[in-house]
Parts: C-alpha cells; structure tokens; sequence
C-alpha cells in the first residue's frame, strides 16, 4: 500500500471549488419599493399595488395552514380575486419555516413573500428578518389582538384544552378545573405532547394566569400524576384518548376532538376556565421579491373574504366579523360563557425559556 | 498483493494515484465535506438569533454530559443500539439464507417483506406497533381476556419494546444486503463442509455465516451507528415509559427551542464521529483480509442451493412467520386504522364501522397525488446515483487502491449526520446557489449523500467476494481500467446493486427530515403533504395515505426486482 500521498489535500481542493461555486456575487435585494409601500396610507393605496402586482404576476406564501383543506382553497380565493396573480405556496411547521426564512434572509435570496404561522412572531423579529407593515383591513381587529408595532397581523385563533375518553371517564367525572386534574384518580392516566406548543405551553398558560407562585404549587402538584409525555404534536395525543391508551389529554386543540367526536370516536372536549387562546399571525420579510402582490396578499389574507376562506376550512377566523361555524361554537369560551387565557405571541415566546425550565425541573424525570 | 498489481498499472500517476481516484474522491468531498464542517462548527458555537454562529463555546458537550441520568441514558443506549443491531441481523440473516441458500418453498416471497416493510412510512410503522402493543392494544386485549385482570400485560414503553421495534426496522437492510452476499457465495464449501461429515448447524456457523463475515460485521456496525442516532422510536416507545436514552434528551431539548438549537444535535454527531471512527479501525482489519473472503474466482463458481431435505417443514413454518411479525401485524394494524373514523383496537364491534371514507379522501387529494411523482423522481434517481457512485467507490475500498481509505472514510461519514444537521448545512449552502435552491433537483443531491454510506457497503462487500484474478485476467487480455469495471466487475456485482438500487429508493421516497428543510414552491409536493397530514390529520387519515403510499412504492419496487433480476447477466 502506497500512502505517500498526502490525502487532506483532495477534500482542500474540494471544498475551494464549492466555495467558488456556490459564494458567487451576493446582491443586497432592492428594498426601495417595500420601504415605501410596506406603510403606505394614501388614496391611491389599492390602485398602486394592483398595478406593481400585475408586472410581478406571482407571490410566494410561506404557511402552516393544512393543505387541502385551507392553503390551497385560500390561495384560490386571492387568485379569483386577482385572475392576473399566479401565486405559489410552501407549506411547512414553524420550525422548518423559521429555519429556512433565516436562510434566505442571511443569502440575500428571499423567496418567500408573505408568511403566516404560529409562534414565529418574535423569532423572526429577533432574527430581524421581518418589517412593520400596515393594511386597511387591520383597522377592523380589536387591540388585544393586534401587533402593538405593526410587526404582525392576527389571521386565526385556536383554544387549547383537556379532552377525555368517553367510555373511560363519565362526563361528570371530567375534571371541571385545574384543580380537579390534581386528582389522585387520574395519576398515571393523563398524557400531553412533549413539545413547545404542548406541555410548554400548557405551563405558561398557567403561569399567566395563575401567577408565578401559585403555578409553581399548582405545577409541582401535578407533576406528581405522572404524565405520559408523547414526543408528537396535540392531534396525535388526541389519537391515543381515542384509542384508549390514556384516559385524559390537558393540551388538546379543542377543535380536534370535535372533529372525531362528530365521526362517533368516544372522545370529548372539555374546555377549562380560562380557556387558553392563541392566535397566528401574518408577516411581511424585509426584502420580499414581490413587493407589491406581498402587500395585496396580506390585504387579502385579513379582509372579510380571506377570513370566510378559513371560516369554510374549519379553522377560528381571527375577522371580529367573521365567526366560526355553528358547530364549532361549543369551544369559543365568549360563546359558552368562560373566560379567555389569552397567549400573546410576544409572552409565548418571551416566556418559553421559564417555562421550558420549570418543564425540566419537574416534568423529566 | 492485488492492491500493488492495479495501482502498478499505472506507472505514470504522480503519487501513485490515478485521475479517477482523484474524480472519485472530489465528488464525495464535496459532497460530505461541508456538512462535516457544519456539524462541527455547529457542535463548538452558540448560535445568534439570526441563526448565524456566535462565540465558541463547549457547552453543547458539557449540556449532554451533565444532563439528568447521563451514564443510565449511556448505558440505556448502548444496550438499545446493540440489542437493535442484534435483532436485525438475527431475522435478516435467516430470511437471506432462506432466500438465496435453501429450496426452501415460497422463499421469493421473502424479498415482497422486505420491500413492503422499507415501503411503510417509518414513523407509521412505529406507531402502528405500539397502537398493536400498547397498553389498550390488541396482545394485552387478549393477554387481559386469556388470563383475567386488566393488565398491561406486557410493557411496550420499554428497552425491550424500543429494541423490538427498531430491530425490525433494520432487518430489511439486513436481509437485502446479505442475499446478496449469499447469493454470490460458492456452494462447493458448503458441499465440502457436508462431505466431511458437518451438520447443517455446524456447515452454516463455520461455513455460510463465517464466509460472510465482513458482511455481518459492515451491517452490525451500520445498524449500530444508526440506532445510535435514532429519534423516533426512543421518543415515541420509551420515553412515554420513562426509558430514556443519549437522543432523547439531545432531540426534545432541540424541540423545545424556536428556532431548534442544533448544537447539542451536532455535538452528539461528533462524538458518534469518533465511536464510528473506532468501530471502521477495527471493520478495515477485518476487510484487510478480505482474501478469506473470496468466493467468485476464475473457476467455475456455482452459487447452488441447499437441498433442505427434512428441514424443509419448520423452514417453511419460519418463513411464514417472518412476514407475519415483519410485516403483516404492522400492516394489518394501519389497514384497520384506516377503515375506520377513529381508532379502537380490533374488535367485532369494529367490523360494522369499517368505511373507505379515509382512502377516498386521500385519493382525491390533489396535493397527495402530486407528491407520488415527485417522490418516484426523486427515490429513483437518488438510487440511481449511490448506486452507480458506491459500486465505483466499493470497488476502489474494497481493492485497496491508493486513496481507498480516504474514499472508505468520506463515503462513510453521512452516517452520522442527523437528518436535521445535514438538512441544515444544505440549507445553507444551497440558498446561495439561486438556481438549485428548492428544486428537485436539489433535494436529489442531498439525499444522494445521506444514503452514500449504503451504496459504498453494499458494492465493497459485492466485491470482497471477486478474487481479483478475474480482473488481473482482463488485464492481461489488454482490457484497460474502465472496460475490465463494465465487463468484468460490474456483471459479478449485479445482486449487490439491485439490492442496493431498492434499498436506497425505499429510503429516500420516505425519509421526511431532509427533504422538509430543502423542499421549495417547485419541489413542493415532495413528502410535504404526507408531512402535513401527519402533523394535523388523525390516525385514519395518516394511516390511509400510508398505505396507499405503501402499495404504490411497493408495486414499483417489485416490477424494479423483477426486471433487474430477468436481465441480470447469468453468472458463472
């Protein structure tokens, strides 16, 4: 065997030729037009962006939202709307999304116009990969669910939750209240979703609204019942209620049982007083490559049509004017006379490191 | 020594190093090269919010080694990765000597098993285990109605359960890789081993298994790095029970971060870097004598059966039973699921709730149907390419060539890139290149190094087998370097390649992790609708799509093996 040849030097010359290949000249994207139109409040608002959106002809919208049932519906609508627009659609989790903003905001290759999401709203600020914006429609949203700095716009709500295995609990049997989860009964038979919109969550939920020294008490109480983390998302602990593996779930998207209770699954809602609520978001990156149909996207996102397109899709319109369908109502704590727990996504975020913390202090084991 | 006659062809190389090696050694650099840096980079640095590197720090290793129950998460670890590659080895082993050793009847079916297992999607397959397992699952159902009380009778949130579960999601590797070594495997010694008078136990330990040494050796280090790494079934199958291991508490504190912090994720690939490092010293010493492995000389070579004879009765009692636990519990599992609107374990009362609601949905989904194509594109052209890459690369390790080792280490490398780091790297190398970014063609590329690994195994341990006087023939009769490849090597190796095209495709149509970060407007469909509905739709919904899924990718896996093995050049 011959090694007299000095092998480090391949993968050197490698990575000189990628790093040629792939550095190119970096354009700083021009942000000329979004700085004037992102905050625009004139007359000829609608009339300026209709034409800029008809020479760009397409825009690319970054979300989470489901796909068959609202991203595509949605993105139909703004088409109808606007037969000249082609747009695209990327659909992905907040993280992936994150993730791949952050890229394409430090390459100077941003493809995604307008995005929409839940619990990116202080990342990507932090990340400082988004700018204030301001839309007609938003006039129309109460305060507590507005960006205070224009850096967001509210497109949809969702209310956590309990829910329960109707033929292992009785519905009078149900806990009512936190109080009631502590419980020695329920020790070993409760589970939730090990994740940042799971127990994390859940946590800060109770923190808001409790207080920091009566969650603390409240939380170590109930570390005692041993909950069963399950490492996926909220609708897959869901599925194990269902299934029987557990008799109680503490952060379920109330809408989910909903949905497999009508198809007869022995599974119920049961929302606690106060009843957390969050709302997602819609945001505009700092350098977007359509600016214009960025802007008539967003317009559309949160106007009185866009919204109906969620309402349709079964998701909560976050439209102070467009409610929820009927059937859905049962969870709406303003409809069912409980209080609201509401999440900012400032506090979801701001808050998350204490809460992940105290997770960890008590809860792994 | 073979390695000295073919680099001495080439008398006039600088170095002793040929042009191809150096071709060779480029594309995989630049392939493994830069997630390497990344991986490391990320393992020593804090990141800043805008996801750039901030300072250097040590605290991603000093957080795994401190963590809670560090040395049991060790240990609970080591037994599980070793218990998986065990496990796996054990059932693919049989199955591969079933298949290609033995008349043993219905034995081709072995091969639909294990095409219809790599066809499930991954995480599908886990929770369609658990779902049969857990705790208000079918076996404790019965165990509760045979012997009374309510049970759980057996806990599948433990290191038995995760072992179970992850050895049956490498034995597929296991068998595909070793049919091919066996089928290549000379029937003349285990004649001789009969002749003189050993039994059939004693012929398979010494003769059959021990010819495959390298083999068994290459797959127990694969599946042992990868269990090492694994997330899911640690989190999904023993965490719920408190079972923890190293990856669990790496990945949920990953999780638990907006945006997820890679860093303890790339400091967990370093040090897997150096366990992998240690295990391949010790496998090369192993493939240095490789000359006791070589089982296709110039004479005539007969890879022939063994008549089972009395055997033949519990062989094919074994051979049902393999799919059953395989396959069909599994897959039976997610067919249920999908009938029904919700999920509850078998039953009669289930029987009257069976409905094709969810299938009809998935089927008339546009974006799902999208996603077929897309993903048939992207697993057979990332198959194409490890292929064609690892038999020229298997070659060149596993003749020692000049440059070998550093080929054998580059190649090998992706192995211990978690999905999520490696994503990572190429996210942020390919948002550069506008052109790639997001494309298909990108999500190729990618994925074509993350399954390298397996390509270079599956060709190098094809190759032990060839005595290199075939090749050193062709020499002779005037046949330069690239047509004694075409015409004498690659022919030899076709079962490796077949095995390995299938293997590879089966993977890369269902690994989710790293083509979610790279999938862009135009490359959109891929695995993103099945990722989707996995995060927001129910059980029956996921399970339909699944299953649809698997029906598909094994109906073009089959017609693939089919066809490769009807004009596969006849050997010997």
């Amino acid at each position: 065997m011959q090694h007299d040849y000095p092998e480090w030097r391949l993968p050197v010359a490698a990575l000189t030729a990628l790093g040629i290949a792939v550095a190119g000249p970096a354009f700083a994207q021009d942000t000329a037009v979004i700085d004037k139109i992102a905050v625009y409040k004139g007359a000829d608002r609608e009339k300026l962006l209709v034409e800029g959106a008809k020479k760009e002809g397409t825009v690319t919208f970054y979300s989470s939202l489901t796909v068959d049932q609202a991203l595509r519906p949605i993105v139909a609508g703004f088409q109808a709307k606007y037969p000249f627009m082609n747009p695209r659609y990327v659909r992905d989790d907040p993280p992936q999304m994150l993730q791949k903003l952050m890229a394409e905001a430090r390459a100077n290759n941003m493809v995604a116009d307008v995005f929409e999401n839940t619990g990116l709203e202080v990342p990507a600020r932090r990340a400082g990969i988004v700018r204030p914006f301001w839309s007609p429609e938003v006039e129309a949203y109460p305060k507590e669910h507005r960006s205070p700095d224009n850096y967001w716009a509210a497109t949809r709500f969702s209310y956590l939750g309990a829910c329960y295995n109707t033929n292992l609990v009785k519905p009078n049997e149900a806990p009512r209240t936190f109080e009631d989860l502590l419980n020695p009964k329920w020790k070993g038979k409760i589970a939730w979703s090990s994740t940042v919109i799971g127990s994390i969550l859940f946590i800060t939920g109770v923190r808001n609204f409790m207080g920091e020294q009566k969650a603390m008490e409240y939380l170590t109480q109930l570390s005692k019942q041993d909950i069963a983390p399950i490492a996926s998302t909220n609708r897959a602990v869901v599925d194990r209620i269902i299934a029987g593996e557990y008799a109680l779930c503490l952060d379920s998207f109330l809408h989910h049982p909903i949905i497999s209770a009508k198809k007869g699954a022995p599974v119920a809602p049961k929302p606690m007083d106060p009843v957390m609520t969050l709302s997602s978001s819609v945001m505009l990156p700092k350098a977007p490559p359509h600016p214009y149909a960025a802007m008539l996207f967003i317009d559309y996102l949160i106007s009185v049509d866009g919204q109906k397109r969620f309402q349709a899709a079964d998701y909560f319109p976050a439209h102070p004017k467009v409610p929820a369908k009927d059937d859905l109502n049962v969870i709406v704590p303003s409809k069912i006379g409980l209080k609201s727990n509401v999440i900012t996504p400032e506090m979801m975020a701001n808050e998350l490191p204490k809460s992940r913390a105290i997770y960890q202090q008590l809860f792994v084991k | 020594m073979s390695s000295l006659t073919i680099s001495g062809r080439h008398p006039l190389s600088p170095f002793g190093i040929t042009p191809k090696v150096v071709i060779l050694v480029l594309i995989l650099g630049i392939g493994t090269i830069p997630p390497l840096l990344f991986l490391i980079f990320a393992s020593v640095h804090s990141f800043n919010p805008d996801g750039s590197f901030a300072e250097m720090t040590l605290a991603h290793f000093h957080e795994i080694f401190t963590s809670r129950a560090f040395f049991t998460s060790l240990f609970n670890s080591v037994v599980y990765s070793f218990g998986s590659a065990l496990l796996a080895l054990a059932i693919g082993a049989a199955q591969a000597w079933l298949a290609e050793r033995t008349d043993a009847p219905f034995r081709q079916w072995l091969y639909v098993t294990a095409i219809i297992s790599l066809g499930i999607p991954y995480v599908l397959y886990i929770v369609a285990w658990l779902l049969f397992l857990g705790k208000a699952g079918s076996v404790n159902q019965l165990l509760a109605f045979l012997f009374g009380g309510t049970g759980p009778y057996i806990n599948v949130n433990s290191l038995g359960g995760m072992i179970f579960i992850e050895g049956m999601l490498w034995s597929p590797l296991a068998f595909l890789l070793l049919s091919s070594v066996f089928r290549n495997a000379d029937a003349a010694f285990e004649e001789a081993a009969t002749m003189c008078g050993a039994s059939l136990p004693a012929t398979l330990r010494h003769v059959t298994f021990g010819m495959a040494q390298p083999a068994l050796f290459a797959l127990a280090l694969l599946v042992f790095i990868k269990a090492s790494e694994s997330f899911e079934v640690p989190a999904l199958v023993g965490l719920p029970g408190g079972t923890r291991v190293v990856t669990t508490t790496v990945y949920q504190r990953l999780t638990l971060d907006m945006p997820p912090s890679v860093g303890s994720a790339s400091a967990l690939g370093v040090l897997l870097l150096v366990v992998m490092a240690v295990l391949l010293h010790f496998y090369g010493r192993l493939s240095a004598q490789a000359h006791r492995f070589r089982t296709v000389t110039g004479k005539g070579f007969r890879p022939r059966v063994i008549r089972l004879g009395r055997w033949r009765y519990p062989v094919t009692v074994l051979i049902a039973l393999i799919p059953i636990v395989v396959v069909i519990i599994p897959l039976v599992t997610i067919i249920w699921a999908a009938l029904l609107p919700f999920y509850q374990p078998f039953s009669i009362d289930g029987l009257s709730r069976l409905r094709l609601t969810n299938f009809i949905q998935v089927l008339t989904s546009p974006s799902a149907r999208g996603a077929v194509f897309n993903s048939l594109v992207l697993g057979a052209a990332t198959a194409t390419l490890v292929t064609a890459l690892g038999a020229v690369a298997g070659w060149c390790v596993a003749r020692r060539v000049t440059g070998g080792r550093l080929i054998d280490a580059l190649a090998a490398l992706p192995l211990v890139f978690p999905a999520i780091v490696l994503g990572l790297a190429y996210l942020q190398i390919l948002v550069h290149g506008v052109a790639l970014y997001g494309t298909l063609l990108s999500l190729i590329l990618v994925s074509a190094v993350a399954y390298i690994p397996y390509g270079l195994r599956y060709a190098q341990l094809g190759v032990i087998q060839i005595h290199p006087e075939l090749e050193e023939a062709a020499g002779i009769a005037g046949a330069g370097y690239p047509s004694t490849f075409v015409r004498v090597v690659l022919p030899l190796l076709v079962p490796a390649l077949i095995s390995c095209w299938l293997f590879v495709f089966l993977l890369a149509v269902r690994a989710m992790a790293l083509v979610l970060l790279l999938a862009g407007p135009e490359s959109q469909v891929v695995a993103v609708s099945l990722f989707d509905l996995w995060n927001n739709g129910p059980i029956g919904e996921v399970a339909a799509l699944g299953f649809v899924w698997t029906v598909i990718m094994t109906f073009f896996s089959v017609a693939f093996f089919v066809l490769a093995r009807r004009y596969q050049l006849p050997i010997g």
